[in-house]
C-alpha cells in the first residue's frame, strides 16, 4: 500500500513540476537578431530599434527575386527615456516575450554615438542574457535605417551582418569589436574605442536602387565619443599595426612596366610594439613582419627571378608603411588620441612611469616619436612562373 | 580527497575572481597561490591533531585538551562556523542562480529545494555523499579543462603584465579572502576519524589543496587574459562571463547551460557536506547517539539564516569580500593551532 502512494506521489510530482517558474515556451518568444541606437527625435531620449525574427519566413537559403510575399524579419522600434525604459515600451507592440541571447550586433547611429556610448552600453552589459561576443559598429547615418535595409543576398539582414563581420578576414579594410573589446577599452587609461563602421551604400551595378549595408572603415572615439573614422587605407594601417590579422591585396607597381600593378595579397603579418627610453625620452618602436604571395600581374613582366622578388618586396614593404603611416597620422595629429593602445604597451613595460604620465597621456601622445620598420617578404607566385598570358 | 576539492572548488571559482581582482588587478594569480600555502598551514595543524587523536572528531577532542567547558564552547564555535557558513553558501547559490537564469523565481524556491535535497541524501551517511561525488567530480574537472581550452583562443597573456605593479601589498590584502576558502580544509577536522586509512588523510588533504590552489590560479588568469583586469574587477560572475564568451567558428556557442548543470551538482555536494558536519557536530556536541534527528531542524534554521542574512547581493558581496577572510581563518586556523599547543603542552594524544 505505501509503495503504491509513493508512485501515485511522485507522478503527480512529474506532471506538475515539468518547468520551472521562469519558463517561456518558444512560440512565445520574439527573437532580436540586431539592435539599433539612436537619438529620438524628441530630447534627452532613446530610440530602440530591434530586427526580431519571423522564423517560418527564414527557411530557405536566400531571398528569392522580387516574389517575396512576406519578410523575414520585421523591424520595429521604440522610445524611451532610457534603452531599459525603450525596451520596456516594445513590449506595448510587440505580442511575444522579447529574447536577446540570439542578437548578433549592436549598430548605433552616429548622432548617439558622438554623445557617447558610456550611458547605452550599460544596459548590455547587466543584463545576464547579453553574451560579450556580440559585435559593435557605428553606422554613419541612423541605425534605424540599417535594420531596415533588406538584403541581397541573406533573408535578414541580421544574418547579412554576422556574415559580413566574419568575412571581414578578407578584406581587413574595416576593424571588428565586440562588447569584451568595447569595455576593455572604454575603461583602459591607455586606449582609446575604435568599432567597425557601417555605410548604407546604393551599389552602382544593381538595378533595384534600395541601399545595403556595406562594412567599411573604421570609427574612432575618444573615451566614449565618437569622433571621427578612419578610412579603408588607414583602417588596415591601423590593423597591422595593433597586430591584428591582415590579408587583403596590396598593389605595387611592376618592376619594368610602371603603369601597371602587381597584387600581392598578405598572407600572414606579425607586429610587436616595444616601448623605448632612449635618453630619458619615450619611443615606440613598431616592427612589422609580413608576408605575402603574388596573385595577379596586370602587366607582362617575368617575376620569377629573386632579383625582382627582392624590389617588389621593397615596394611591398612601402605600400604597407604608407598605409600605416596614414594610420598613426590620422591618430596623431587630426584625432589626436591613441587607439593603438601604445598608453597599455608602456604601462606594461615601465609601470612606474605609466603611473606618472597617465593623467596626460591624451597631451603626450601627439607628440610620440613612433619608429616603423617594416620587413616584408613575398613568398609563393601561385601556380605559374612567367605569366602564361605572355607572346 | 575529491570530495575536498569539490567542496571548495565549487563556490571559489564562481565567486573569487572577481573579489581577488579587484584588489590585486592582474596579480590575482598571485594571491591564489599565497592562500593555498595559508590552507596548507591549515591542513597540517589539523592534520596533526587528527593523528594525535585518532577516531576522534575535533568537537571530541576539544574536550579532552581545554576540558569540558572551554572544550564546549569550542565545540559550539564549530557548529556555529558550519551552520553560518553553510547558509551563506546556499545563499550564495540561490543569488547566482537568480541573477544568471531565473530572475523571477523567489530566492526561498531555491533555498527550500536544496536544503531538502541535501537533507534526504545526508541521511544516508557520509559515504553516500562521497559516492555521489564520484560522479560530479571528473566531469567538473573535465568541464574546466575544456573551457580553458576553448578559452584559449581569446586570452591575451600580455594583459597579465605588468607583474606586481603596484608591489606586494594588494597581493597579500587580495589573498586574504582566498585563504579563507582554501581554509575550509578544516572540514577534514571533522572526517578523519571516518576515512579508512588515517595516514592517508593528510596527504589527500595537502593534494586537494594543491589542485583547487591550481585550478583558482588557472581561473584567475583566464578571467585577466581575456577580459583585462579592469573589466574582470567588475564583473559579478566573471567565470560564469567567460562561459558564454566561449564562440568556435560560430558554431560552439551558449554553453553555459553544460556548465551550470555540473556546477550545480558540485555546490550541492558542498552543501551536504556542510550539512553533515554541522549535524555531526551538534549530536557530538549534545552526546547523542546518532546524527539523523538533528537534520530537519538544522534545514530550517540553515534556510531561514540564508535568508535573513543578507538584504541584498551587495551586503553578500561586502561580506565575502571584507569580513570572511579573517573571519573563517580565525576559526580555521586559530582554534585547531590553538588546540595542537596546548596539547602538545599537556603531551596529550598519541605520539
Amino acid at each position: 500500500m505505501k509503495k503504491r502512494i509513493a508512485v501515485f506521489l511522485i507522478l503527480v510530482l512529474l506532471l506538475t513540476n515539468s518547468g520551472c517558474w521562469s519558463r517561456v515556451e518558444i512560440e512565445d518568444l520574439a527573437v532580436v537578431l540586431l539592435i539599433g541606437l539612436d537619438k529620438a527625435k524628441e530630447e534627452g531620449k532613446v530610440r530602440l530599434t530591434v530586427q526580431l525574427a519571423r522564423p517560418a519566413e527564414m527557411v530557405g537559403g536566400t531571398a528569392e527575386g522580387g516574389r517575396s510575399t512576406k519578410k523575414a524579419v520585421w523591424v520595429t522600434g521604440s522610445t524611451g527615456d532610457s534603452v531599459y525604459d525603450a525596451q520596456q515600451n516594445l513590449s506595448m507592440h510587440v505580442s511575444r516575450e522579447i529574447f536577446w541571447a540570439h542578437t548578433r550586433a549592436i549598430i548605433i547611429g552616429e548622432e548617439l554615438a558622438r554623445e557617447g556610448i558610456a550611458p547605452v552600453i550599460d544596459f548590455f552589459d547587466r543584463r545576464r542574457d547579453f553574451r560579450r561576443r556580440i559585435g559593435i559598429a557605428v553606422v554613419k547615418g541612423e541605425a534605424r535605417e540599417l535594420l531596415e535595409a533588406e538584403p541581397g543576398l541573406e533573408k535578414a539582414s541580421g544574418q547579412v551582418y554576422s556574415g559580413l563581420l566574419v568575412r571581414q578576414f578578407r578584406h581587413s579594410k574595416a576593424t571588428i569589436s565586440d562588447l569584451r573589446d568595447i569595455y576593455e577599452m572604454l575603461t583602459s587609461k591607455g586606449i582609446h574605442p575604435t568599432t567597425s563602421r557601417f555605410e548604407l551604400v546604393k551599389l552602382k551595378d544593381e538595378k533595384n536602387t534600395k541601399k545595403q549595408p556595406k562594412l567599411t572603415g573604421t570609427a574612432v572615439f575618444r573615451d566614449d565619443k565618437l569622433i571621427g573614422w578612419l578610412d579603408e587605407a588607414e583602417t588596415r594601417g591601423f590593423l597591422l599595426l595593433i597586430g591584428k590579422k591582415v590579408t587583403g591585396v596590396f598593389p605595387v607597381k611592376c618592376p619594368v612596366c610602371e603603369e601597371k600593378n602587381v597584387s600581392i595579397v598578405l598572407t600572414r603579418s606579425s607586429t610587436s610594439i616595444k616601448p623605448q627610453l632612449v635618453n630619458g625620452e619615450l619611443i615606440i618602436t613598431v616592427q612589422i613582419k609580413a608576408e605575402g604571395d603574388v596573385r595577379e600581374q596586370m602587366c607582362q613582366d617575368d617575376l620569377s627571378r629573386p632579383e625582382i622578388i627582392e624590389m617588389l618586396n621593397q615596394r611591398l614593404a612601402q605600400a604597407i608603411k604608407a598605409e600605416v603611416i596614414a594610420a598613426l597620422n590620422k591618430a596623431q595629429r587630426n584625432y589626436q588620441v591613441d587607439i593603438f593602445g601604445f598608453g597599455e604597451v608602456v604601462r606594461r613595460k615601465f609601470p612606474k612611469l605609466w603611473q606618472k604620465i597617465e593623467y596626460k597621456w591624451d597631451e603626450e601622445f601627439p607628440e610620440l616619436p613612433v619608429k616603423i620598420s617594416i620587413e616584408a617578404k613575398i613568398r609563393r607566385l601561385g601556380m605559374i612562373l612567367e605569366p602564361t598570358t605572355k607572346p | 580527497m575529491w570530495l575536498l576539492i569539490t567542496t571548495i572548488l565549487s563556490t571559489a571559482i564562481l565567486f573569487l575572481p572577481s573579489i581577488v581582482v579587484a584588489e590585486a588587478k592582474q596579480d590575482g594569480w598571485l594571491s591564489a597561490i599565497f592562500a593555498t600555502f595559508v590552507g596548507l598551514l591549515v591542513m597540517l595543524v589539523v592534520s596533526t591533531l587528527g593523528l594525535k587523536f585518532p577516531q576522534q572528531t575535533i568537537v571530541e577532542y576539544s574536550e579532552i585538551i581545554l576540558g569540558r567547558f572551554l572544550g564546549k564552547i569550542v565545540g559550539l564555535v564549530f557548529i556555529w562556523f558550519f551552520l553560518h557558513m553553510n547558509a551563506i553558501v546556499v545563499r550564495e547559490f540561490a543569488e547566482f542562480m537568480v541573477v544568471s537564469f531565473m530572475p523571477e523565481t523567489p530566492l526561498i524556491v531555491f533555498i527550500i529545494t536544496f536544503v531538502l535535497l541535501s537533507a534526504f541524501v545526508l541521511r544516508g551517511g557520509i559515504e553516500v555523499i562521497a559516492r555521489t561525488n564520484e560522479v560530479f567530480f571528473p566531469v567538473l574537472i573535465l568541464l574546466v579543462i575544456i573551457v580553458t581550452i576553448l578559452v584559449a583562443k581569446d586570452a591575451d597573456f600580455t594583459r597579465l603584465m605588468p607583474v606586481l605593479e603596484r608591489g606586494i601589498s594588494p597581493v597579500l590584502k587580495g589573498a586574504i579572502m582566498p585563504s579563507g576558502w582554501q581554509g575550509e580544509i578544516v572540514a577534514l577536522a571533522f572526517l578523519l576519524p571516518y576515512l579508512n586509512r588515517i595516514h592517508e588523510g593528510r596527504r589527500a588533504g595537502s593534494l586537494s589543496l594543491l589542485i583547487v590552489g591550481f585550478f583558482l590560479v588557472l581561473a584567475e588568469v583566464l578571467t585577466v587574459a581575456v577580459f583585462g583586469a579592469e573589466v574582470a574587477a567588475r564583473t559579478m560572475f566573471p567565470t560564469f562571463v567567460l562561459v558564454r564568451y566561449i564562440s568556435i567558428a560560430e558554431f560552439l556557442e551558449h554553453l553555459d547551460p553544460f556548465f551550470m548543470v555540473f556546477w550545480i551538482g558540485s555546490v550541492f555536494i558542498k552543501i551536504t557536506l556542510f550539512y553533515y558536519i554541522t549535524c555531526l557536530a551538534i549530536a557530538q556536541w549534545l552526546n547523542l547517539r546518532d546524527y539523523k534527528p538533528v537534520t530537519l531542524p538544522v534545514a530550517t534554521i540553515t534556510s531561514a539564516l540564508s535568508v535573513l542574512l543578507f538584504g541584498n547581493i551587495t551586503e553578500l558581496v561586502d561580506f565575502i569580500a571584507k569580513v570572511w577572510g579573517p573571519y573563517a581563518l580565525s576559526i580555521q586556523l586559530g582554534i585547531p593551532a590553538l588546540l595542537l599547543v596546548v596539547a602538545m603542552l599537556r603531551r596529550q594524544g598519541k605520539r
